[in-house]
């Protein structure tokens, strides 16, 4: 899987996780953000080749 | 020269993936689960998993310049791209909550933790939609005719061996066979029997004229037909 260059690190918690048989019923979009657009470009990392 | 790194980024929710894995099915016990597509493969996930390294244990995924953790694109239209890919076709497409430790890139992500969220199921390799999944523990979309002679476990079967949280559904998106049904290939079904009475019917003329000609090609060489 090709995922193209690094543009950022960090952690994210998922508070919802404990929830999990509330949250199946909840549209996607409104409990999770969309991942965020590539804007800068911090680093020069090969790109990722494996899909897990 | 190594390029400066912004500081980390610390997003108040989890981010939506797309991404595609192998639907298994535990032989002992019948739990469904998940493997990765390449190096993934080796371990099967649940619906909630931590990443962990295939390589070492001496490092928690995802780490630079390893490859290990859960990969995840941003986009389903691109997940769905990517299973147009020959060695793809029977993975199905997986709905996720990536979150802990993240590694962001242009078209995706690389995780620590993943929470799957929906599972849709791409069409038969014939092209007519998945009704269930059939394979013993690895498992592959099929349509009703294709798998008239197998054990198929239905998506619902499916939904509950996962533990009955994740729904489980076809996936209307994805590009199946593209005429419509009757058209050339029928819905979905077992094979009509008048088709296959017809079909043995052409075959025994065939048969028959080959023998014919059999006999005729004997007495031109001068033997007995």
């Amino acid at each position: 899987m090709q995922l193209g260059k690094e543009v950022g690190t960090g952690f994210v918690s998922d508070d919802a996780e404990a929830t999990v048989g509330e949250e199946v019923a909840a549209p996607p979009e409104t409990a999770d953000a969309p991942a965020p657009d590539a804007s800068a470009l911090v680093a020069s990392e090969p790109e990722p080749t494996a899909a897990g | 020269m190594l390029a400066s790194r912004a500081a980390p980024e610390r997003p108040d929710r989890p981010f939506t993936g797309f991404k595609l894995a192998h639907a298994v099915v535990a032989s002992e016990d019948g739990q469904a689960g998940f493997a990765g597509l390449t190096m993934g493969a080796q371990r099967v996930y649940g619906t909630t998993a931590e990443a962990a390294c295939i390589w070492t244990r001496r490092h928690a995924p995802p780490r630079r310049r390893c490859s290990c953790g859960f990969y995840c694109l941003n986009s389903l239209a691109e997940a769905r791209a990517l299973s147009c890919a020959t060695e793809n076709r029977d993975a199905v497409l997986l709905e996720v909550t990536a979150s802990g430790r993240f590694i962001r890139y242009e078209r995706g992500l690389r995780y620590s933790r993943q929470r799957v969220r929906a599972v849709r199921v791409g069409p038969c390799g014939c092209g007519r939609p998945a009704r269930g999944l059939v394979g013993w523990r690895g498992l592959m979309p099929v349509c009703a005719g294709c798998g008239a002679s197998r054990a198929l476990i239905t998506f619902g079967g499916f939904a509950t061996r996962l533990g009955g949280q994740i729904p489980v559904t076809p996936d209307e998106g994805a590009a199946g066979w593209p005429g419509q049904a009757g058209e050339g290939l029928p819905d979905a079904g077992l094979p009509d029997a008048a088709a296959i009475a017809a079909l043995g019917a052409e075959m025994a003329l065939v048969h028959a004229r080959l023998d014919h000609l059999q006999a005729r090609f004997n007495q031109l060489e001068g033997g007995e037909s």
